[in-house]
């Protein structure tokens, strides 16, 4: 007997069904036009060589912004309406387990991170590439460094957010990735010297069990072309991440709903 | 696990249907329906007909396995499609690209042409489309998985909804074509109906089960007769 349908077909149908809305390939143009574009609104004529790590910043502020709006968003809103069409349930009627509807939802929104982290790396790596062959070798690992360590960010939200669309409204499932991702990107550094210095056994605790996002962070290393992190504090890095990320996907899992 | 080469429902006596109500802590059972007997559905065309609210779609959900029974555990043996009546697709999309999204060679072949025959434009957005021929989208759908997945129990909701009546008897002329799959629809216009393999219904909150009209009439008489 052949198969009647695609293997991932949900993932197949949600891709299809993301692909046809023109906001997705607007994200993709949006990550080239600015990274090209941001740059030229400093006073980067001052100082002229300035330009090139400039917009490798910009390509990744843009990949840290479309993961604090769009990708969440997308992946709330298709969660949630996958839920009320009934659509998951008819997969879990014909077999399909909720981890790997889940799975299969989230990995057609993180396609298009994906696509956004990709073209981040191809500004890093093509105009931004410095000329001298050592420093364009340190580049390109900072670059990789970069890239893997914000897909351990981004992969585990987008997965949370479709899972919380599929369990409360999309308000809720956006917001929640939207504030992990506050806290452990930008308000950690505001955070780190009140929780992780404090005598208080709590608040070292909370500061524990915060995200660490600021992590996964390497803009600074771009603009100032410091080349890669340590072996030793990139694996330290990716841990902490990975383990985060762990906790997140199975919290996202375990909210994952089918019923319409 | 192998799967079976023939689809089966077997509905034991006992085998409760309903809902736990309550607080968590105090819940209680509230029974819709209870089969009283024995009951057994081969291959072929099965309907299911009662009034609002006697628990059809609970019946229907449980056979998915998408609820729990109160009491038993129905037996349903071969790949289930639950066409709820709530069910939509992705309005952007055109049926074409959600079948070529969705299946493989002979089941996207086998939906163009059943879309052909049910006069489906499949180049227009669903969202465009009207009721009616959202619900052939579903149809075809499901018509093309459970033709092309082995074994197949199609559990459908109201699908002649929303559809005309030159519609609805190709739909029943296809069903009485392709008898493999077992099907088990929840239907109100029994008048669009040529032939069935047999009638269940819930009456007083039992479920009864005849294979056969009664001499000289049709479903809908029997149905009457019966409830």
């Amino acid at each position: 007997m052949m198969k009647a349908e695609h293997r991932w077909s949900l993932f197949r149908v949600c891709m299809a069904g993301l692909a046809v809305r023109g906001s997705c390939w607007l994200l993709l143009a949006g990550a080239l036009v600015f990274a090209w574009a941001a740059p030229l609104l400093t006073p980067w004529d001052e100082n002229p060589p300035i330009l090139q790590p400039a917009r490798a910043q910009a390509a990744w502020l843009y990949a840290w912004l479309a993961l604090f709006t769009w990708l969440p968003f997308q992946a709330a809103a298709l969660g949630r309406r996958l839920r009320c069409e009934g659509v998951l349930e008819f997969f879990h009627a014909r077999g399909a387990g909720p981890d790997a509807l889940c799975l299969q939802l989230s990995a057609a929104v993180a396609v298009w991170m994906l696509g956004v982290m990709l073209l981040a790396c191809l500004v890093c790596l093509t105009v931004c590439l410095p000329t001298n062959p050592d420093e364009a070798r340190l580049w390109l690992g900072l670059v990789l460094q970069q890239g893997v360590l914000y897909i351990l960010v981004s992969a585990p939200l987008v997965l949370l957010a479709a899972a919380l669309g599929t369990c409360a409204g999309e308000v809720i499932a956006f917001l929640a990735p939207v504030l992990l991702l506050f806290l452990g990107l930008l308000a950690a550094s505001w955070l780190e010297p009140l929780l992780a210095g404090s005598p208080s056994f709590f608040h070292r605790c909370t500061w524990l069990v915060l995200p660490h996002y600021h992590l996964a962070d390497l803009s600074p290393r771009l603009v100032f072309k410091m080349g890669p992190l340590a072996h030793a504090d990139f694996l330290g890095s990716l841990s902490c991440l990975a383990l985060q990320g762990a906790a997140i996907s199975l919290t996202g899992l375990c909210v994952f709903r089918t019923r319409s | 696990m192998e799967s079976p080469s023939h689809p089966s429902l077997h509905i034991a006596a006992g085998t409760r249907f309903g809902h736990r109500v309550g607080c968590a802590w105090q819940r209680t059972a509230r029974v819709l329906v209870e089969a009283t007997a024995d009951v057994s559905a081969g291959p072929g065309l099965h309907l299911l007909v009662a009034p609002n609210g006697a628990g059809k779609t609970t019946l229907m959900r449980t056979l998915a396995r998408l609820h729990p029974a109160l009491h038993g555990q129905p037996a349903v043996k071969g790949r289930v499609h639950y066409v709820s009546d709530d069910l939509r697709m992705d309005a952007e999309l055109a049926p074409h690209t959600l079948f070529r999204a969705w299946l493989r060679a002979e089941a996207l072949a086998f939906a163009g042409q059943l879309a052909d025959r049910l006069k489906l434009d499949v180049r227009q957005s669903i969202g465009k489309h009207s009721r009616g021929n959202r619900q052939k989208v579903l149809l075809i759908i499901a018509e093309a998985l459970a033709a092309h997945s082995g074994a197949s129990v199609l559990l459908l909701d109201e699908p002649l909804t929303g559809l005309d009546a030159s519609t609805r008897e190709v739909v029943t002329g296809f069903w009485a074509e392709t008898p493999s799959i077992l099907r088990f629809v929840v239907l109100h216009e029994l008048e669009s109906l040529r032939a069935a393999d047999s009638l269940f219904t819930i009456a007083q909150g039992t479920l009864r089960h005849v294979c056969e009209r009664a001499a000289g009439k049709s479903w809908a008489e029997t149905y009457h007769d019966l409830s």
